[in-house]
């Protein structure tokens, strides 16, 4: 059986989505709901998918980051925004 | 009030008889005073009719008296009247008609023995021609009543006569003579009275005499002219002056009697109402009365007749006396019980403060019961409720120890808890008839009655030994809520009157009772507890038992990616791609069989299977992996075995399988045996008998009641060093007990191996039956992928043109998704349509007509379920499969139930997706 290879552009594109999601996440000036919100969905995503797009090391913050977000905890949120986006970066980085 | 009290209290019985005497007597009395004054009453009241009578009786007479007399006067002045004179005189005075009761008045004239013939010649001129005088008969003196008025046929008849020749009259007049007075004879029968009926009456005689000087009055008779007189006939005077007698309108009746001195004798002269009968007696209420009438005494006796009396008089007295006695009668009754009722205290004075200061304690005891009760049930652990239980046990009943042993459908009675007391060993040998004693009640170990000592003699002597040290009592308790029989025996060390009174046994068997619901309700909570916390680990298990599979064929696959891979490298990663994907099918199968069990949807199909080739694949399975973990594997039949069965050969083979998977993974050395023979049960049906015999790790007593539950291993570390799920052998007993036999464990010894057994029921051939269940199609069309999968050989599969040509709609919000997973199917060959919420997965759905929609489920506008149904609603036929996030069963069931056909969970990898896609189109019509 022959594997179907994810295009590279595609994994970038995931990855730059990513960072500017999370980029928007952390800058943001929204009310808290509004903060831990993207936070939900944003960790909710990259758990679904990020191991279709070949990053399954993404899984486990996003995870997290969802997990603080339903539990109205925005340090948490935070912190595991910027793990994620360290693991985004360096993925970018090696990538692009 | 004391006084009173100790006076009924105390006194004797002859005290009632003393108070019924004079009860008695106050009757009597109260009748004696009624009768009295009522006699009192009736005396006054009869002395006024007597009055009537006796007044009558003297104005009448005193009346006649005075006509007599005015006569004499007239008589003396004007001379002796001729006949007609003596007419008109007496019609001018009117006498006749004023006294009625008056038979006449007349004239006798005194008469010389040679005057006869003159005074009969004189008297025929006056026109009394008949007139006569008689009798003639020799006498001192001689009379002739010359004037007599009225003068009636009937008074005629008296003309003529000398009344002084009969001794009544005679006596009379010469009385009235010699005393100058009015004198009145006895009852005679009068001459004017005819023969027939004779009349009685009396006669009133006045002598009439010349007016002469006193001293020329030498005798009586000389002067003597005559004598008026009147007659008085009885019946008429009394009729005349009282009216005709009637009994019934009359009050009294009355007698009239003169007492003759001379004779001595009593002569009548009248009777108002004679007696009928001769010697009638005199009534006890009656008055005499003496009436002087002249020179008479007339002696009168009153009696009342029955209308004096007022109806209701006679019955009063009685009546009074009657009501007096009811009604002492009833207060002597209310004392005479109240005097009872005092005694009965007094004697039974101390055993009445008894009972009432037991049932104080009863009531305080029930109510402490319910307390007690309450505190139990409110306790959710076993060693605490044990804990309260001692406490209350303590407070309540002074019971200063206890223990407490468990029974398990038929096991020993094992020892659960113990407050201080250890002198009872772990497991107590009470056989079972025991325990028929115990639901009786309380059973003392210093047992008195011959019942108790029966059941003692059953305990074995080493427990009674014990037992018989100090004062035991054994309650038992049985409960079934658990869905298996528990018997509780509670051993109590107590006082020697702990069972005392009936309420505290009860109370006791209720509190012991209540320990036992409670801690049976603990042992379930645990259960649940410990179900929970399985199935939990299950599904961190789950997780980490799919993921390492599907770890290796999502490497494997990509490094196959790599074009620059030398044949049997390929050839290689194949293989294992291949196997670790049987693997991952496996693990689901287990879950959605185990799923299917607990809902009840597992479906069988019996059918002759031969027995001889099912045991050919499963050591073609088997083998390999025994010989991976270079071990040995041997299968051996020990019996004659018919060749062919009646089973379901997949089930069958899914349960071998197992076991003999897990033997071979417990094990690490040595080996693994298949034995399969026939035997006969008890019932005397035949079964087919297969046992997996290892040299593996063996199970622990603990690890042997958790063996086959779902979710649960032996213990967690078995997970980290062996794997598994723990579903395996809870899903092959359920599936062999499905099959109609039983997977159990023979035996098991730590670090030597263990056994199972597996048996199913040897049915004849001719009565092998289909019990497939009614279709169910999401079930069949699982089985049917399931095979699919098994049958597929991913290793040559060309995923370039996997689906060339197939029309796929992706229902994905994702952006991210909408890429890969189009590129994925893209690169797959397909036409790829995407929609970006359930609105328009639904238009495009019959717009773009898909062979296959691959339906996210969390999208805006119409999530995937509603929108799956809508599809479904408008008629499309072909696959939908939901895209989800979660693999759970209630997931699955929810989109299935909406419509889907499958399921694919995210996140996956894009050879998975191809193949779930390609199954479906390929091996799951519509």
């Amino acid at each position: 059986m022959t594997g179907i290879a994810i295009p590279l552009e595609s994994r970038v594109r995931y990855l730059k989505r990513r960072q500017a999601e999370i980029n928007d996440l952390m800058d943001s000036e929204a009310a808290p709901e509004v903060l831990l919100e993207k936070a939900q969905k944003i960790g909710h995503q990259v758990k679904g998918n990020a191991f279709t797009f070949d990053f399954a090391d993404l899984t486990d913050n996003a995870k997290s980051l969802e997990a603080a977000a339903l539990k109205k905890d925005i340090i948490e949120v935070l912190t595991f925004a910027r793990a994620l986006m360290a693991q985004v970066e360096a993925h970018l980085s090696t990538l692009v | 009030m004391k006084k009173l009290k100790r006076l009924l209290v105390l006194s004797h019985e002859w005290n009632v008889f003393l108070v019924l005497l004079i009860i008695i007597s106050i009757s009597l009395f109260s009748w004696w005073t009624v009768k009295v004054h009522l006699e009192k009453e009736w005396q006054a009241r009869l002395d006024f009719e007597m009055g009537k009578v006796t007044g009558v009786i003297d104005r009448e007479f005193y009346g006649y008296g005075q006509a007599l007399m005015d006569l004499k006067a007239v008589f003396q002045v004007g001379g002796i009247f001729n006949s007609k004179e003596f007419k008109e005189y007496i019609e001018s005075t009117q006498v006749l008609r004023r006294f009625p009761g008056m038979q006449g008045i007349g004239f006798a004239q005194k008469l010389e023995r040679t005057e006869f013939s003159d005074l009969e010649k004189n008297m025929r001129t006056q026109g009394y021609e008949d007139f006569k005088f008689w009798p003639d008969s020799e006498r001192s003196l001689y009379t002739s009543i010359t004037l007599i008025q009225p003068e009636d046929w009937r008074n005629k008849k008296a003309l003529g006569f000398d009344m002084s020749s009969e001794l009544i009259r005679r006596t009379a007049m010469d009385k009235s003579l010699i005393e100058n007075s009015l004198t009145i004879s006895d009852p005679v029968i009068l001459v004017q009275e005819d023969a027939e009926v004779h009349q009685r009456g009396v006669l009133i005689y006045l002598p009439v005499k010349k007016i002469v000087q006193a001293a020329d009055a030498q005798d009586p008779k000389d002067a003597l002219l005559g004598f008026s007189y009147a007659i008085v006939r009885i019946n008429r005077f009394f009729n005349g002056a009282f009216g005709v007698p009637e009994f019934y309108n009359e009050k009294i009746n009355y007698r009239i009697e003169i007492f003759d001195k001379k004779m001595g004798t009593t002569i009548p002269v009248y009777e108002r109402f004679p007696s009928r009968e001769g010697g009638r007696e005199i009534p006890e209420f009656s008055r005499t009365y003496q009436a002087k009438v002249f020179d008479k005494n007339w002696t009168i006796h009153f009696e009342p007749l029955p209308h004096f009396f007022n109806w209701y008089e006679r019955y009063i007295p009685i009546l009074f006396a009657f009501v007096t006695l009811v009604m002492l009668s009833v207060i002597f009754v209310a004392l005479w019980s109240t005097q009872q009722f005092l005694k009965f205290s007094e004697r039974h004075k101390n055993s009445l403060s008894q009972i009432s200061k037991n049932k104080s304690e009863e009531i305080a005891l029930f109510r402490k019961l319910n307390m007690v009760k309450a505190d139990l049930s409110a306790a959710i652990d076993g060693d605490s409720i044990f804990d309260r239980f001692c406490m209350h046990m303590s407070e309540v009943f002074g019971v200063d120890d206890c223990v407490v042993f468990v029974r398990e459908q038929k096991g020993p009675y094992e020892k659960r808890f113990q407050k201080i007391l250890n002198v009872f060993p772990d497991f107590l040998p009470i056989p079972t008839e025991f325990e028929d004693f115990l639901s009786e009640g309380i059973l003392p170990s210093r047992a008195q009655d011959e019942n108790e000592a029966r059941a003692l003699d059953l305990l074995s002597n080493e427990t009674r030994a014990l037992l018989a040290d100090h004062p035991y009592y054994m309650v038992g308790a049985v409960l079934h809520e658990s869905g298996k029989k528990t018997s509780v025996l509670v051993i109590l060390r107590g006082p020697e009157n702990l069972c005392d009174s009936e309420m505290k046994e009860y109370a006791i068997q209720r509190v012991v009772g209540q320990f036992a619901m409670s801690y049976d309700k603990a042992i379930l909570l645990r259960r649940a507890e410990d179900a929970n916390f399985m199935k939990s680990s299950f599904l961190a298990n789950m997780s980490h038992e799919i993921r390492t599979p599907l770890g290796v064929i999502v490497g494997y696959s990509e490094i196959l990616a790599d074009e620059e891979l030398s044949p049997q490298e390929k050839e290689a990663i194949g293989k294992s791609i291949k196997r670790n994907g049987k693997e991952l099918a496996r693990l689901i199968d287990d879950i959605l069989d185990i799923s299917k069990v607990e809902a009840g949807k597992l479906h069988f199909e019996m059918a002759q299977v031969n027995l001889e080739s099912l045991i050919h694949e499963i050591k073609s399975i088997m083998e390999a992996r025994a010989i991976d973990k270079k071990i040995q594997f041997n299968i051996a039949k020990l019996s004659n075995v018919p060749s062919y069965v009646v089973t379901d050969d997949v089930r069958l083979k899914q349960i071998l399988v197992n076991i003999v998977g897990n033997a071979i993974k417990f094990t690490e050395k040595g080996g693994v045996k298949i034995l399969y023979k026939t035997g006969t049960n008890e019932a005397g049906e035949q079964y087919l008998e297969f046992q997996v015999q290892d040299t593996g790790v063996g199970i622990s007593e603990k690890g042997r009641e958790v063996l086959f539950k779902a979710f649960s291993q032996a213990d967690v570390s078995t997970t980290r060093k062996y794997g598994g799920t723990g579903l395996g052998l809870a899903l092959s007993k359920r599936l062999a007990q499905l099959l109609g036999g039983d997977l159990f464990l023979l035996e098991s010894s730590i670090g030597k191996g263990s056994t199972f057994c597996l048996r199913i029921p040897l049915k004849d051939l001719n009565q092998g039956t289909m019990l497939t269940m009614r279709p169910e199609v999401t079930s069949m069309k699982r089985e049917g992928l399931e095979d699919s999968q098994r049958d597929i050989d991913w290793v040559n599969m060309d995923l370039k043109n996997l689906l060339r040509g197939t029309r796929i709609l992706l229902v994905e919000d994702s952006e991210d998704n909408q890429e890969i997973f189009s590129h994925f199917l893209r690169g797959a060959g397909a036409e790829v349509q995407i929609a970006e919420d359930g609105l328009t997965a639904v238009e495009q759905a019959f717009k773009f007509n898909p062979d296959i929609i691959l339906m996210d489920i969390q999208i805006p506008k119409m999530d995937g379920r509603e929108a799956t149904k809508k599809i479904r609603q408008k008629g499309f036929t072909k696959n939908i499969i939901a895209l989800t996030a979660h693999a759970l069963h209630e997931e699955l069931q929810s989109t299935l139930e909406a419509g889907c056909n499958g399921q694919i969970t995210k996140p996956v990898s894009g050879e998975l997706l191809l193949q779930e896609v390609y199954f479906y189109l390929n091996h799951r019509s519509s």
